[in-house]
């Protein structure tokens, strides 16, 4: 099992925090946005807490930097963006495995269609670099800034992510003459009231005539050829790490105490 | 048998030209980042299949770093361009996508990337992680 933490801290310093999910939830890679501390701290609280030593995936880090324990022969750096980094997990019994990573920019700064077009760049650098490796075992994980029904996340040549395993097992459609890949979303589960969860990722409410308050901006998208090491319920969305809350009295992400964002943990049975 | 068909080609068919290719002067400057590193830091440029058509070609350069991974890349800008290979679109993250409509400026935009403080610090990663081992 290989279990994957990502997490948009908000420029706070929570390597303290993030040292405790990763012992209590046994985290094999560590991924985080808005870093606000450096990655050698980041590495000596995670190697200290989890008594594992973690190290950060080499290349370069900008917008989202990557911890893991896992060694060197296992994971191995294959492109990085200015917001995005894809690193290769070698060896696994459905065979290599390609990780994207990504943070996209906020939409208090870009428009719809600035992040549509951040999506299909997303979209295009995954399908090319799966071109490459000759397969599309692939997974994205990020802070998309978008919602999984955005139009950039389900269009062709957006994401192309739809909402349950049945479409995504199709693996693909054509659509006028061009076959599209699907990538499943399984965030889409994780909207709006639960007993035992919180009803997004990410809160924002403003005094517009259309404010849907409840975001799930931090996603995982899976392709198909992933999803027999994938089970649903190992996808998390956190709100405590055992000694503190992330949320406030009122269930909203705490950036106080931890981040405006709360972050996602699953795992693949590899 | 052969003989008798007659060679219908035209006797000039590849028009003399000074136009160099824009991935041609991109795939130089790969070459020569080697040489300046002795090959720990080097540069490719890849086509980007699903953005090149019969009439406009996509290229993405990346800076390479073999030490680190032996398929790792790092993308720096892109380049986009018509059948008559000029206007050129240079597009890089962060920044406005520039058009360019002769080598002279293609030239001038690629050096100022290049050069400019961003890709310094990149290449200084790299090269230190590289050595690093």
């Amino acid at each position: 099992m290989i279990t994957f933490l990502f997490w948009n801290l908000n420029k706070q310093s929570r390597s303290e925090v993030v040292a405790r999910l990763a012992l209590r939830h046994k985290v094999d890679v560590v991924i985080l946005a808005e870093m606000g501390e450096s990655t050698a701290t980041m590495r000596a609280m995670l190697t200290a807490r989890c008594q594992t030593s973690f190290h950060p995936l080499p290349g370069v880090e900008k917008e989202v930097s990557i911890l893991t324990r896992l060694s060197p022969s296992q994971v191995e750096p294959v492109q990085d963006h200015n917001r995005l980094r894809i690193f290769r997990l070698k060896v696994t019994p459905l065979g290599p495995i390609l990780v994207a990573c990504a943070h996209n920019p906020s939409l208090l700064h870009w428009d719809a269609a600035d992040t549509g077009a951040q999506c299909r760049q997303l979209a295009r650098v995954i399908r090319e670099e799966e071109g490459r490796e000759g397969h599309q075992r692939s997974l994205l994980v990020g802070d998309l800034n978008v919602d999984p029904f955005d139009v950039s996340v389900v269009a062709v040549d957006g994401l192309h992510a739809v909402p349950t395993r049945r479409i995504a097992e199709r693996q693909s459609r054509t659509v006028q003459g061009a076959e599209w890949p699907f990538f499943y979303n399984p965030m889409w589960g994780h909207f709006g009231d639960r007993p035992d969860r919180p009803p997004g990722s990410y809160y924002y409410a403003k005094g517009r005539p259309v404010t849907r308050f409840w975001h799930l901006f931090d996603q995982v998208l899976l392709r198909p050829g992933l999803l027999p090491a994938f089970r649903n319920e190992t996808l998390h969305i956190l709100t405590e790490d055992g000694i503190q809350s992330f949320l406030n009295p009122r269930g909203i992400p705490d950036p106080a105490s931890a981040s405006d964002h709360l972050p996602i943990l699953f795992s693949l049975d590899l | 048998m052969p003989d008798a068909i007659p060679d219908l080609w035209p006797s000039d068919l590849r028009a003399p030209t000074t136009v160099v290719p824009p991935v041609a002067i991109l795939k130089r400057q790969g070459a020569l980042l080697s040489d300046k590193t002795q090959g720990v830091v080097g540069a490719i440029v890849l086509g980007a299949p699903s953005l090149t058509t019969e009439t406009s070609f996509t290229y993405d350069f990346y800076l390479t770093a073999p030490a680190i991974g032996s398929s790792y890349k790092y993308h720096l800008f892109t380049i986009q361009h018509g059948m008559s290979l000029y206007p050129v679109k240079v597009s890089r993250p962060d920044h406005p996508v520039v058009e360019v409509t002769a080598e002279a400026d293609f030239l001038t935009r690629v050096r100022e990337i290049l050069s400019d403080a961003k890709t310094r610090q990149v290449i200084d990663i790299l090269w230190a992680q590289s050595e690093a081992g």
